[in-house]
């Protein structure tokens, strides 16, 4: 990843709080034009990462450069990114008008283009009649609108957002990362969006920062991180996955899986001969088919201990003759269904195997 | 839930207990006779005696002109404490500076009063000021007294307060000073109010400390009432009480409207 | 250091209060110790100082522990001092029995009416204290509505010393003091959670048993908070025991500030105060600790 191209570039950034490390040398390049999703669990260290680029915290080492100018030691004022609060921080004793007004008069403007850019904000946001109104006048997610609206007025190079749907009910939700998607098009910027939720950055990311302890511990894109999760953690992250520890087989090409009772075959590069792994396979890779091809791997003589209806996929929870509890979905409909306590065979292909290596 | 019987019998009793008292003035001040005992009629001519008693008037101008001086220097130093309190990260001196806002909340009245005429009195002696004692020195006593209760409010309303808006200042582009300006100040201005008031009335009400540090000159309200009711009940007093109750009736009727009417709430919290 | 402040907003926000409280709130405690050791003299000031020239010209030390002695040797100050302690205990033990059933009645009414009892409450705190211990004057002296009533209802046949007893100092420290009581135990009471008394009622506990097992221990910081704030001002109360307590009544206020304007003996005065500071400390300290104890349970 080249310098020029990068937006933002963190170059082995620490910050600890009292000895605690919330981000513990992260290094990462946001690309122009990019939208990146920071995810993990709360307390991870991602929306300290995102104050960090923001200037509300100071990088303990590190350096934090921003559109090619080292800005690690610079106030936030004078940082051209802008950053959008999970509260939003609204001023609530400012207008609407206001509140967007605020930012665009520290950069000096005033009068006419003033207007002309406050307008523009919040035509961009759908909130042109609500200048007038107070911040608590705002339904939730008006309000967050207008915070976007403030943030985007600025014509920031990037735009950093803190858990933008923490507070927004299901249905905004869906409507609200469409709606982000499209203005990251229409605005030609980077967004950086910290969120704890899987399902955001999956369907709004270009690329998926995943967080834990303070460390990125696997970056790509949406599909990369769901096929080929590298740890147990992003695997878990990522929807659901059946996850069994085991050991390279004397043949060195296929692993060992004790609950299994069976050594898999895997088409990925396994290091030595019995070393200790860990292997996930997604439930959708699964079928309870009894024909299995050839090159599958297959287990005979297993139970269906439970079923769990969701609509268009049931779960099954399928018990192995070793004791492995394997979990199986399959599409509603097309196939049907199989009644708890059925003997099946489950069967999966051996490119559905990802080894994970931590 | 409910409140149980013997708590909201408490309740009632004690309401009664606090304003029974002062109910009793407010009807003897319009009493026509001299003793309190009898009732012979009404009458507002005790109110009459009161406006012509130079020496009350002369006091209420005093305790005024004291009030709102060190209320007002009490909150500029108070908002700053207080600011230092909860937005400063630790300082060298910082425990000590804890410890000095809060003595004057726990010294009895009575030390206050006498150390600060020790101070006033030494420091005449040594540089000639403040060449005697007057409006200026109880105006000092009682702005040290109030500014750490101004400190608290504030420090409570800042702590109440995230910082998330402050942050989104900076972020927008306010440099600090301006961030404090336009964002810090106007969101802690209901506290600010509120601690004004508080010290106002403070001063308004205190005898002792305006006792010591007092001069020939500047007799404030509670030590001209002082020196009146240690002589016994006397009619004019009990005008004058009802008039200070109902002056600070209207303003904490008037704040209380504002405050609604703002769609604030009452009591802070 | 915050992000959104800069150096030289703190150091003025800082250095102002700061340099205010040492030469207004800590220097005139040191003149106090220093005062206290000096003699009483006649003119301006009154009082010697404490380094002078002896006939040699050489410095010479004059302070004197004399005040002291006198303070700690007449029986006097010692009985208003123990006087004092007594008073505000009971005082405060009264405001505390009178406080908590009112702040529980408040915190357990309905929603709408809290704002508005807390209001009355504390309304009177804002009205003028002077005259609210002159209020009950008008009704415990001989020919006030207190006796007036009784004597009426023929209950006594004349009237009862009211005023100037230790009696009337009660009344009058409770009066004035049970905002103080009631603030800091409204706010514990109001914030514990009804639902905690449902879970221990459900649990089999009678009400009374909740009360006392669940309620009382949790408002605990409240009460300490409140007796505090009670006991603090009473111990150096002056104008309760001036104007209800009579000549009868000692308080350690009132023997302060008769040696300062009746006597005019400062240094005397000085070494009364540090004898208060003295009554004061340790309860504060005993407070302090028990607080951080509970903080740090909570923690």
């Amino acid at each position: 990843m080249s310098l020029s191209s990068a937006v933002i570039d963190l170059i082995d950034v620490r910050k600890a709080f009292g000895g605690v490390k919330a981000v513990d040398g992260v290094s990462l390049g946001v690309q122009g034009n990019e939208f990146l999703a920071l995810l993990g669990a709360s307390g991870c260290g991602k929306t300290t990462l995102l104050r960090l680029i923001a200037g509300l915290e100071r990088a303990d080492a590190g350096q934090i450069l921003i559109a090619g100018q080292d800005m690690t030691s610079s106030p936030p004022h004078v940082r051209p990114v802008n950053l959008m609060f999970q509260s939003y921080a609204l001023f609530p004793h400012m207008s609407v008008r206001d509140n967007v007004a605020f930012g665009l008069k520290q950069d000096g403007l005033h009068g006419a283009e003033l207007s002309a850019r406050i307008g523009e904000a919040l035509a961009l946001v759908e909130m042109e009649g609500l200048g007038a109104r107070r911040p608590e006048q705002l339904s939730g997610g008006q309000q967050q609108r207008v915070a976007l609206a403030r943030c985007i007025a600025k014509r920031p190079r990037a735009l950093l957002l803190d858990e933008p749907m923490a507070a927004l009910d299901r249905a905004l939700r869906e409507r609200t990362r469409l709606e982000l998607i499209n203005l990251r098009r229409r605005l030609g910027i980077s967004f950086v969006v910290v969120t704890h939720d899987q399902e955001d950055a999956m369907t709004m990311a270009d690329r998926v920062a995943v967080m834990d302890k303070g460390k990125i511990i696997q970056l790509g894109t949406p599909r990369e991180l769901y096929d080929k999760p590298g740890s147990r953690l992003v695997a878990a992250f990522f929807g659901e996955s059946n996850i069994w520890d085991g050991r390279v087989a004397p043949d060195g090409r296929r692993v060992e899986c004790p609950v299994l009772g069976m050594a898999l075959k895997t088409n990925v590069a396994l290091p030595h001969v019995a070393e200790a792994v860990t292997v996930s396979v997604r439930p959708e890779r699964i079928s309870l088919d009894p024909t299995p091809l050839p090159d599958d791997n297959a287990l005979a003589d297993a139970t269906i201990e439970d079923v769990v209806y969701l609509g268009t996929v049931s779960t099954y929870l399928v018990r192995v003759p070793h004791g492995a509890l394997i979990r199986v979905t399959r599409q509603n409909g097309s196939q049907p269904p199989l009644a708890r306590g059925s003997r099946v065979s489950v069967t999966w292909p051996a490119d559905a195997v990802v080894v994970l290596t931590s | 839930m409910k409140a149980g019987r013997i708590p909201f019998a408490m309740l009632v009793i004690g309401l009664a207990f606090l304003y029974v008292p002062t109910i009793v003035v407010i009807v003897t001040s319009f009493n026509d006779s001299r003793l309190a005992g009898v009732w012979t009629g009404f009458s507002v001519r005790w109110y009459g005696e009161l406006f012509s008693d130079r020496q009350f008037l002369g006091a209420a101008a005093n305790s005024l002109i004291v009030a709102a001086l060190s209320a007002s220097l009490a909150t500029g130093l108070g908002t700053c404490a207080g600011l230092v309190m909860a937005r400063h990260g630790p300082f060298l001196g910082r425990t000590t500076f804890l410890g000095l806002l809060a003595t004057p909340l726990v010294l009895p009245e009575v030390i206050t009063g006498l150390s600060l005429l020790l101070l006033f009195v030494t420091a005449e002696q040594l540089f000639g000021w403040p060449s005697g004692r007057g409006i200026g020195t109880i105006v000092v006593a009682h702005a040290t007294l109030a500014m750490s209760y101004v400190a608290y409010i504030v420090q409570a309303r800042l702590q109440g307060m995230s910082r998330d808006c402050e942050e989104a200042a900076a972020d927008l582009g306010a440099p600090p000073l301006k961030v404090f300006t336009a964002v810090t100040l106007p969101l802690i201005m209901p506290a600010i109010g509120a601690g004004w008031l508080l010290a106002f009335v403070l001063s308004l009400d205190d005898l002792v400390i305006a006792s010591f540090t007092s001069g020939p000159q500047s007799t404030t309200l509670p030590m001209a009432i002082f020196s009146s009711v240690r002589l016994g009940i006397s009619p004019k007093i009990n005008a004058l009480a009802t008039l200070l109750v109902a002056s600070s009736a209207l303003c904490l009727g008037l704040a209380a409207w504002v405050q609604l009417r703002r769609g604030g709430k009452l009591v802070p919290g | 250091m915050s992000a959104t402040t800069s150096p030289a907003i703190h150091r003025v926000t800082t250095g102002l209060p700061f340099l205010w409280l040492i030469v207004f709130a800590a220097l005139p405690l040191v003149l106090i110790v220093k005062i206290s050791l000096a003699q009483m003299h006649l003119g301006v000031p009154p009082y010697t100082p404490l380094l002078g020239l002896d006939d040699a010209g050489e410095n010479l030390w004059r302070g004197t522990l004399a005040n002291y002695r006198l303070v700690a040797g007449d029986s006097l100050y010692l009985d208003a001092y123990l006087n004092s302690l007594r008073i505000a205990a009971i005082s405060t033990a009264l405001a505390l029995m009178i406080g908590f059933p009112m702040a529980y009645a408040i915190a357990r009414a309905p929603l709408g009416w809290r704002t508005p009892l807390l209001f009355l409450v504390l309304l009177p705190f804002w009205t003028s204290f002077l005259i609210r211990v002159y209020a009950w004057i008008g009704l415990l002296r001989p020919t006030g509505l207190i006796n007036s009533t009784l004597l009426w209802l023929g209950l006594v046949t004349e009237p009862l010393k009211l005023l100037n007893t230790e009696f009337a100092v009660f009344i009058g420290m409770v009066f004035c003091y049970l905002p103080y009581m009631l603030l800091p135990l409204y706010a514990r009471l109001e914030k514990l959670d009804a639902s905690l008394i449902e879970a221990a009622m459900d649990l089999g506990a009678t009400p009374t048993l909740a009360f006392w097992r669940i309620t009382v221990p949790l408002a605990v910081p409240g009460v300490i908070a409140g007796c505090l704030l009670v006991f603090v001002p009473a111990v150096g109360e002056f104008v309760i025991p001036e104007l209800l307590g009579g000549a009868d009544v000692l308080m350690i206020g009132k023997v302060l500030w008769n040696e300062f304007f009746t006597n005019r003996d400062w240094p005397v005065s000085a070494a009364v105060a540090m004898l208060v500071l003295l009554a004061l400390v340790v309860p504060i300290a005993t407070a302090q600790v028990l607080m951080a104890r509970k903080a740090g349970e909570a923690s």
